[in-house]
């Protein structure tokens, strides 16, 4: 960066030095006054209609449902795969309790 | 007439305590909303919309941060949110230009009415250069340069730790070193 440029960098970056407030358009009590006769007030189903379909909210409310099903139909899945576990523990249990073991490996193909 | 005591007048529906704080504000927001959306109408707009909410949400408003605080919060929150819609419209206006139903837009330049005479034509770069900063770092530089707050006064606007603050413009001024290096590689040279 040559010296010209940084000078006229340093300038431009302090053309806001010194610089006064805007002032408020005129009439401006009247809009807000016309504003506050026309805008009803919100009731607080309006306020959560507009909160919930900010797309933010939305999106989010969307992802939750979808993750939470997600994790639902896993859970369901581990348990399913549990059960049969527990099934066929039971299954030789009962096996082993009535000497049926050797009837189970001679009946399996 | 102190702050405390026009609340509760406003809290009691007395309309002059509403037009006082509206005389007493309505310069600094309009001037934080100009700044922040670098249009006129909109920051007018935005001017009225803030003093509605005041109105509307008076009852609620506890004292426990100035006035001038919850201002300013609202007015950044509502032009942020006022250039998202804009910047929206932008990114979607695609179509348009596609059918043809809209001309494309160019940047337009902004000239703020409190800028000294012989700044007008540096700020106007620097203005452009502010239009391209992420959203925080445009908040805290704006807040910072066209309303003099303190770091302590931003942190406390944007809800951020002073040090957030200050490593927020430290990186503002930065970017706008780098636009502002661009600009002048192929506005002055060329």
């Amino acid at each position: 960066m040559n010296k010209q440029m940084q000078d006229w960098i340093n300038e431009t970056m302090s053309g806001l030095d010194g610089a006064q407030r805007a002032s408020a358009p005129p009439f401006l009590m009247t809009r807000i006054r016309a504003g506050l006769a026309k805008a009803p007030v919100k009731s607080a189903w309006e306020s959560l209609y507009a909160f919930v379909s900010r797309p933010t909210i939305a999106l989010a409310g969307i992802l939750l449902v979808v993750t939470v099903n997600f994790l639902i139909i896993l859970q369901k899945q581990n348990r399913q795969q549990q059960d049969v576990v527990n099934t066929q523990t039971e299954q030789v249990d009962v096996a082993t309790q009535y000497n049926l073991i050797n009837d189970i490996e001679y009946l399996a193909p | 007439m102190n702050q405390s005591e026009l609340i509760s007048k406003l809290k009691n529906g007395e309309a002059q305590a509403f037009n006082e704080i509206v005389s007493s504000y309505q310069d600094m927001i309009y001037n934080t909303a100009l700044s922040l959306l670098q249009q006129a109408q909109e920051a007018e707009d935005i001017t009225q919309d803030v003093f509605i909410q005041l109105y509307h949400s008076i009852q609620d408003f506890r004292e426990e941060a100035a006035l001038s605080t919850w201002l300013y919060k609202v007015t950044v929150s509502k032009s942020m949110d006022a250039l998202r819609k804009k910047q929206r419209e932008k990114r979607g206006g695609w179509w348009k230009r596609l059918t043809g139903a809209e001309a494309t837009e160019e940047a337009v330049s902004f000239q703020h009415p409190g800028v000294l005479a012989e700044n007008k034509e540096k700020s106007e770069v620097l203005w452009k250069a502010i239009s391209q900063l992420p959203e925080s770092q445009r908040v805290a530089f704006t807040l910072q340069k066209m309303e003099g707050l303190s770091m302590q006064d931003i942190a406390e606007v944007m809800e951020k730790s002073v040090d957030s603050v200050e490593s927020l413009l430290a990186r503002a001024r930065k970017n706008l070193r780098d636009y502002l290096a661009d600009y002048y590689v192929k506005n002055k040279l060329s």
